[in-house]
């Protein structure tokens, strides 16, 4: 009968009955929720055998519990792959699967696994007599252990943060089973003991525990699904017990009604749950979307404000200090003055229209002109244009054709032109000393030109990995630009961006960090068609 | 001659209110970072600091809370004046004891000696 003992067992089964239930239903088609249910349902099966051995023990119940064992833990394995790496290759699929079957029906060949069992006095360990194949099955299962616990702990050192510790509690909770499992169904033996009570299943519970805390700690699933879900379970456990007690036929046929429509409508709930959660979970991520939002327009307005006051701060100022008469005696300042005037009204226009730029693209507005045009002479001219700035620098600015000529092709030179002049304006803007280089070269498939790559490579300030992640956002600049707040509002590189994208183009940017230069590339479609 | 330290990373703004102040009769120094600023403090410990915001590195709130820790400099009267109109900004520098935030565009250098004139006195 029923005793301490073999009630945690049952306990233990009807646990990873619960877990491997409230996992599927979370989502049927997702594969590690489906690998975790076949899992826990086989774990709650191999409990199972463990309790019915130990409540009438026989050589058979102890084959089909090493039968199951021997699927629990390749499928343990499967499961573990796609949680840290959330695929598995067939290869393994196939390989780790033949392995499970193969270990459950050796289990059942007579004399092979298990030769002979001695039930003892309750009260002393019963005899095992073990088969040529025991040590192998011992190795086998003992290496898949191995291999689990080898990937927790690699998944441990690779996963980000918050997927660490939840692996940390499932390696936990795997040791504590594991070491109990293999002291019970492999050391004791060696010394022809099996113990009377099955401490290893009761002990799956501490699997079964670390495994559902990792899991709810990280909100794999929302608390107040779980704790419905729970209601039902218990409420099923009920029913489902009613059922068994009932005497009569017509007793049987009521509970049996009673427990299938409360089911039915127990998933339904279940489901509406679910989904009022996800919808929750899916307005609050856009309410966040939205806040950062703001608080990006409300930076960028402050921004682009100041942005726009510096010139005019200066050509006020010093339009008010030549009214003054300020500069009466000294013509050769006041010229430098009006030149000072100049340049902060050109600053002006440029910022203008990258504002207009900006909001044409954000309106939809923008339309895309291509013409046959020479993107060598094209780049040569935009070179020339920046080549005084570049000088008075003491930069060198290059220009580097690679491979064959590139003949004409398609494309809307106007913007091309500005997302050149933006970038090579930029790499001149940020590099102290040496050179900014120009690089076009022609991309083939199949012998095929398909794409023109135009590189802008500098020797400045360089970019880390996080400031290029956010580079060709809108109302962002990199940590550079942020630090000087000299020109530009940080609208160049989402425009640039955007504008190649209206012709089937891309950029990209990279840098091996502060102080290493960098890298920006452009890849334009080569077409020799409007279309 | 009243020594003066105008904080300023733009170049054509800081030659413009070099040349007003240095017009009014002050002993002008310039510095175009908070750390550069910072430096010229030690060294000339000026009567006045008119101090920019937004400047390369560290701004110039980080540069006020320095000030404000040196004993030495700790009473120099500061005038924060910059672009950038932020609520925020405004608060934190005032009350790290600057005597007011204005925004360059509102006035003319002439306007702004007359401001730094009246807060000296």
């Amino acid at each position: 009968m029923f005793t301490l003992g073999t009630s945690i067992t049952a306990i233990a089964a009807l646990g990873n009955i619960i877990l491997g239930f409230l996992v599927i239903l979370r989502n049927h088609r997702n594969l590690l929720h489906i690998s975790f249910f076949i899992f826990s349902l086989l774990m709650a099966l191999w409990v199972f055998s463990n309790l019915i051995f130990s409540m009438s023990p026989s050589l058979f119940l102890l084959q089909t519990q090493y039968a199951l064992g021997g699927l629990v833990v390749p499928a343990a394995l499967l499961w573990m792959l796609i949680l840290i790496y959330g695929r598995i290759p067939s290869f393994a699929f196939i390989g780790i699967t033949i392995t499970g079957f193969l270990l459950f029906f050796a289990s059942y060949f007579n004399g092979l696994l298990l030769k002979n069992l001695t039930l003892s006095d309750i009260s002393l360990p019963h005899v095992l007599e073990t088969g040529p194949l025991y040590d192998f099955y011992g190795l086998t299962t003992g290496i898949l252990f191995l291999i689990i616990l080898v990937i927790l702990i690699r998944g441990i050192h690779v996963s980000p943060k918050e997927k660490r510790s939840q692996l940390f509690f499932i390696l936990l909770g795997s040791l504590a089973f594991g070491g109990i499992s293999v002291a019970i169904n492999f050391i004791f033996p060696l010394f022809s003991i099996v113990p009377v009570a099955p401490y290893d299943a009761q002990s799956s519970l501490l699997f079964v525990g670390f495994s559902a805390y990792a899991i709810l700690r990280h909100h794999l699933f929302s608390a107040r699904i779980v704790a419905t879900e729970l209601f039902i379970v218990v409420i099923w456990i009920l029913l489902f017990a009613k059922i068994l007690l009932s005497k009569t036929l017509g007793d049987i046929l009521i509970n049996s009604t009673i427990f299938l429509s409360i089911g039915f409508f127990s998933i339904l709930l279940i489901r509406s749950s679910i989904n009022e959660t996800r919808q929750k979970e899916e307005l609050q991520k856009a309410y966040e979307e939205l806040k950062r939002l703001d608080k990006a327009k409300s930076e960028f307005v402050s921004i682009a404000s100041h942005q726009l006051r510096t010139p005019l701060t200066a050509i006020k100022g010093y339009i008010s200090m030549i009214i003054e008469g300020g500069y009466k005696r000294n013509p050769k300042r006041q010229k430098e003055v009006l030149e000072s005037v100049y340049q902060s009204n050109e600053r002006l226009i440029h910022l203008v229209n990258d504002l207009l730029s900006l909001s044409r693209i954000e309106s939809g507005k923008i339309e895309v002109q291509k013409e046959s045009a020479n993107i060598e002479k094209l780049a040569q001219e935009v070179v020339n244009e920046l080549s005084i700035k570049a000088k008075e620098k003491n930069i060198d600015l290059t220009i580097k054709v690679s491979g064959e000529k590139i003949p004409s092709f398609f494309l809307d030179t106007e913007k091309v032109r500005n997302v050149l002049l933006n970038l090579l304006d930029n790499a001149i803007r940020y590099t102290e000393k040496g050179s900014v280089i120009v690089k076009i070269v022609p991309v083939y498939k199949n012998e095929i030109l398909t794409t023109v790559q135009m590189q802008i490579q500098d020797t400045g300030e360089g970019m880390e990995q996080e400031e290029i992640e956010g580079l060709f956002e809108s109302f962002r600049r990199g940590k550079a630009g942020q630090q000087t707040w000299t020109e530009g509002a940080g609208l160049g590189l989402y425009i640039a961006k955007r504008f190649l994208e209206l012709q089937g183009g891309t950029i990209s940017a990279v840098s091996e960090g502060k102080g290493k230069g960098s890298t920006f590339t452009i890849e334009l479609p080569y077409q020799t068609s409007k279309a | 001659m009243a020594k003066l330290l105008i904080v300023e990373d733009e170049k054509i703004l800081a030659e413009m209110y070099h040349d007003t102040f240095l017009k009014e009769g002050y002993d002008v120094f310039m510095a175009s970072s908070a750390e550069q600023g910072l430096e010229m403090v030690e060294k000339e410990l000026p009567d006045f600091i008119l101090l920019d915001i937004l400047l390369p590195r560290s701004n110039g709130v980080e540069f006020l809370r320095n000030l404000r820790q040196n004993p030495k400099s700790l009473h120099i009267p500061v005038l924060a004046f910059s672009n950038y109109d932020d609520l925020k900004t405004k608060q934190e520098t005032l009350e790290l004891g600057a005597v007011d935030y204005i925004i360059k565009t509102s006035c003319t250098p002439q306007e702004l000696v007359s401001c730094v004139k009246k807060h000296m006195e």
